[in-house]
């Protein structure tokens, strides 16, 4: 079984399922790995069928599993990545005179692998995507990027480094016509340029906002379409500045799972590395997760020895002090602190988690939420 | 709409660069306008009037049309912007090459220049009309009746004097000498009031000798005995210096002093002399200037002088009254204002009285309820305009009466003009202005003399676009400060120079602004990482848009070499030398260096396309 025909089994999973809303998602990332304009148009079709025809909830899934099945039969080839597409080494850079410096910071991402760079307002998060990006020099350190084509001058390399700061410009004019310029600028064939266009208009859930107007959008959908926009492009890296910034909370989760489905493609992965405030939710899609503090460089993978092993628990709770210690005290407490409204204890490294959850329960505790953030980034922001 | 909407998909689909700067849609737009110009131009002077002024070929400029075209331009140009800059594929790094960075720019120069040069569409259109209204054919005929019925308007008295006769043969070949000085008084001279003429005949010698200056020198023997040539003709490589030989008594052609029609030798109007305004109807000064192609002129006024005659000689006055009524009706045609009647025209050349046809009446040239009409003002002007005819000087009044001592008994020539002045008038002048006006607008080549100007405002306006489609507005902005800042800096280290050291200032400036110009070419050629990318981007926009400007400053730069090699060897210079005149580049090659510039100018775009592609790439 080929990873495709895996993707497009899950899909006729979700249909089963009824999970139409995300199954149709997948649906579509799997018609775009045919890169079959027939394949293209009949998805666009249903997509449009399914707009105008929103409680047809059956029907809709028959349809779907009609077109899988003929995405099924088409031969998806899979790209192999060898080598790491940017590889960054002890990147240093520093502002004026010593009064900000970024790193040393080395990284390393496949196509296919998702980053996720946090750490609070300041620390160095932008200027290091801007670094990797080539927009900005930096002052010691080297980076390599290696595509499936190589450069012909610094200019075209440009071209490949897809970054989005966190403020995008407004666009001017149709939207679609804006997305069929990129294409056109890439050299899509004119007969491909309109499906590719709608397609991805399609998978990005921007069919009924095609014919508005960019002030039209909301902050949400203007993220989208220069999402849209940049994956036309096919970039083998994507580097996001804050794409979550002013998303409201499902959005920022419908968009992370976006993200993430889109960069794992079968043919054609993405590297992406994205920056943002949301820990949890960078945290839930990420393969690493990157923390900068002070532009020092961290990441979840890091064994940090004894931090390591360590539980850390985050516990939101009305209870006292008093009491939390009452009920930790047969655990080997290390450390219990109280921090923008919520508690971080600290465990050493017999203590496991579900012991702490049903001392929590047998005490009759009121927890409002808890989470378990020995292994989190969360760690670097609490600590 | 539909289809033009699917057209536009269908450019944007595939020329994606086309389809961006809008370039099928402006020059629609700018077709429209163009036609709408040419209509303009076309019916611009249905109005014969209109043609009857000083150079209507330049109307475009003074009737406000100027500014309709300045409007539309502007507005075109500003909804071309507002369009193309919706979408700028470089600044997102969508893919491009040189190809298309300098095809972008290309259309860029073919949309301005197409937007701002509605004048050569009214000019064309105007020329159409008159080409239409006036054909060759009919104006050649109608030029023929003109010139042969001019003579007959007798405007002006000075035209109707001894001096001015050409035929038959003899008045022709003689020279006649006025100057009251020369006149010898042994040998036959002829008297109109204050004015003598004395004919000679000539005999001419050449001469190649050229002095420091330039000029001619007369030859020998006569140079050296200070004998003074009567006139001459300069050639490039020779001058003719016309000697007087022997009086030559005329008496028997000369019937009458007193002015008459058979003196009159003018041609009212020929084309290929307009630039001779007063010439055409030229007393001998101008006449025998060394710059006129005199001979054609001489005969053509010899015909004139001709006919007239032959058509006196006739008595007829049939064809003369026939002759009258076609000039009349062309007049009319072309609303020349005029209150001529051609029988009472006729009946006023002949009478009986008067068989050597001295001009007896004055037909005005203005219309009596014009301006004109101060008396003051028309007795100083009209009519009698020559220098020769106020001979104030005490020593002329003496002598003159040697030569007519019944002076006091006669009537001063403008006294006669006056007593003689009809109520008639004819605008000849005006009639004069529409038919050049007429040949003018067929003839002339306003494209060459014109275009270059569009060229120049297109080319600089492209640049400028491109340079902000580029590097942004921020950096455009800062490159116009630069801009001045430096102009100003070189304007005051110049005056500083100039205060200290003097002299060769010209070479100074030069080859100073020649420096800093190839100092900001350079570093983004040679060491573009030197500098920061906001520096960078500053020496690039001066240098795209002033690139041209070097080339020409290079041109300059031999042009005062040339200037100075040719001024070196005066110092030591000999009688012999043969003077050369100076080559000058900008001379040599004319309006030439414009499109040299310009071919040079598109090339560097070209090329440096890759300075641009590489400039966006660097980080900052």
């Amino acid at each position: 079984m080929t990873k495709h025909q895996q993707r497009v089994a899950e899909v006729y999973h979700f249909f089963d399922n009824k999970d139409t809303v995300l199954g149709f998602r997948k649906l579509l990332d799997c018609a775009i790995d045919t890169q079959d304009m027939s394949i293209y148009k009949e998805a666009i079709d249903l997509t449009d069928w399914k707009e105008t025809h929103n409680h047809a909830i059956d029907e809709l899934i028959e349809k779907s599993k009609n077109l899988l099945a003929k995405i099924e039969k088409v031969q998806v080839k899979e790209h192999i990545s060898e080598h790491s597409v940017l590889k960054a080494k002890d990147i240093v850079k520093s502002y004026g005179s010593n009064r900000f410096s970024l790193g040393p910071v080395s990284v390393e991402i496949n196509k296919g692998q998702v980053y996720g760079l946090v750490g609070e307002n300041g620390n160095g998060k932008t200027t290091l995507l801007r670094i990797l990006a080539n927009e900005i020099s930096f002052n010691d350190g080297s980076l390599n990027y290696s595509f499936n084509e190589k450069s012909k001058n610094d200019y075209d390399l440009r071209t490949k480094l897809v970054y989005i700061p966190q403020r995008t410009e407004k666009w001017y004019g149709s939207l679609k016509d804006n997305l069929k310029f990129v294409l056109s600028n890439h050299g899509v064939s004119a007969e491909e340029n309109e499906t590719r266009t709608l397609m991805m208009i399609a998978r990005l859930g921007l069919w009924n906002y095609k014919h508005l107007k960019w002030s039209e959008l909301s902050s949400g959908y203007k993220m989208r379409f220069e999402l849209a926009r940049i994956l036309l492009r096919k970039p083998e890296i994507l580097l996001l500045d804050e794409p979550l910034a002013n998303l409201d909370v499902l959005a920022q989760q419908v968009i992370l799972e976006d993200l993430k489905s889109i960069a794992n493609s079968v043919n054609h992965p993405i590297a992406l590395i994205l920056s943002s405030q949301q820990l949890y939710e960078v945290e839930k899609i990420s393969d690493k997760v990157i923390f900068l503090k002070n532009g020092k460089y961290k990441d979840n993978s890091d064994a940090n020895g004894e931090e390591e092993s360590q539980l850390i628990i985050e516990i939101d709770t009305n209870e006292s002090r008093d009491k939390l210690l009452e009920v930790f005290k047969d655990f080997k407490l290390e450390k219990l602190n109280f921090n923008g409204g919520v508690y971080v204890a600290y465990f050493s490294t017999e203590t496991q988690f579900y012991e702490v959850i049903s001392a929590l329960g047998n005490a009759k505790a009121e927890i409002i939420y808890i989470r378990n953030i020995s292994s989190s980034t969360r760690r670097f922001f609490v600590n | 709409m539909q289809k033009l909407n699917k057209f536009n998909q269908y450019l944007l689909e595939r020329y994606s660069t086309i389809w961006n700067t809008k370039i099928v849609w402006m020059l629609l737009a700018a077709f429209v306008f163009h036609i709408v110009f040419f209509i303009i131009g076309y019916l611009s002077h249905i109005d014969p009037v209109s043609l009857q002024k000083y150079s209507v070929k330049d109307d475009y400029f003074r009737n406000g049309v100027i500014f309709v075209h300045l409007i539309i331009s502007i507005l075109l140009i500003v909804g071309w912007l507002l369009m193309m800059l919706k979408n700028n594929a470089f600044k997102n790094f969508y893919p491009t090459s040189k190809g298309k960075l300098f095809g972008q720019f290309v259309q860029y120069f073919i949309i301005i220049f197409s937007c701002t040069t509605f004048y050569f569409s009214y000019m064309n259109g105007f020329r159409m009309f008159i080409n239409n209204k006036y054909p060759d054919q009919e104006m050649a005929k109608n030029v023929d009746i003109i010139n042969r019925t001019a003579p007959f308007l007798s405007q002006n008295i000075e035209s109707y004097t001894l001096e001015n006769r050409l035929f038959p043969k003899p008045f022709f070949a003689l020279y006649c000498e006025n100057n009251i000085e020369k006149i010898d008084r042994n040998k036959k001279f002829f008297v109109y009031y204050n004015r003598v003429y004395q004919y000679y005949s000539l005999y001419s010698k050449k001469s190649h000798q050229k002095d420091k200056r330039g000029n001619f020198i007369p030859p020998n023997p006569e140079y050296s005995k200070k004998i003074q040539p009567a006139y001459s003709d300069e050639q490039e490589k020779f001058e003719t210096f016309y000697y007087k030989k022997d009086v030559v008594d005329l008496s028997s052609s000369i019937k009458t002093t007193q002015p008459s029609f058979y003196n009159f030798s003018e041609v009212f109007y020929d084309y290929d002399f307009k630039d001779f305004d007063n010439g055409v109807g030229a007393t001998e000064v101008v006449y025998y200037d060394k710059d006129s192609p005199d001979n054609i002129l001489k005969n053509k006024k010899a015909i004139i002088n001709q006919k007239t005659a032959t058509l006196l000689n006739s008595k007829n006055s049939a064809e003369l009254e026939k002759l009258f009524d076609d000039f009349l009706s062309i007049s009319k045609t072309y609303s020349v204002r005029n209150n001529l009647n051609a029988k009472k025209w006729v009946s006023m050349i002949y009478s009986k009285d008067n068989p050597n046809f001295e001009v007896r009446y004055f037909i005005k040239d203005y219309d009596g309820k014009t301006r004109y009409d101060e008396d003051e003002y028309y007795e100083e002007t009209v009519a009698v305009d020559s220098a020769v005819a106020t001979t104030d000087n005490a020593k002329d009044s003496i002598k003159i009466r040697e030569f007519n001592p019944e002076i006091n008994q006669q009537l001063a020539p403008d006294k006669y003009v006056k007593n003689n002045m009809t109520e008639y008038y004819y605008l000849s002048e005006n009639m004069k202005d529409l038919l050049k006006n007429v040949d003018s607008v067929k003839k002339d080549d306003f494209f060459s003399d014109n275009v270059h100007i569009y060229i120049w405002i297109a080319f600089f306006l492209s640049t400028f676009i491109f340079g902000f489609r580029i590097t942004g507005l921020r950096s455009l902005l800062f490159s116009v400060i630069s801009a001045g800042v430096l102009t100003l800096s070189i304007t005051l280290i110049t005056v500083f120079y100039g205060l200290t050291f003097r002299g060769r200032e010209e070479f100074f400036v030069a080859y100073f602004v020649l420096f800093i110009g190839l100092v900001i070419l350079l570093i983004p050629l040679l060491k573009m990482n030197m500098t920061s990318k906001m520096v960078s981007s500053v020496l690039i926009n001066i240098s795209l848009n002033g690139f041209v400007l070097l080339v020409l400053l290079i041109f300059a730069i031999i042009s005062i070499h040339q200037k100075a090699a040719c001024q070196l060897p005066v110092t030591h210079i000999d009688y012999d030398y043969t003077y050369q005149n100076c080559p000058n580049i900008f001379e040599d090659l004319g309006f030439m260096i414009s499109y040299i510039i310009l071919i040079i100018g598109f090339i560097f775009m070209y090329f440096y396309t890759a300075i641009l592609q590489k400039w966006k790439a660097m980080p900052e």
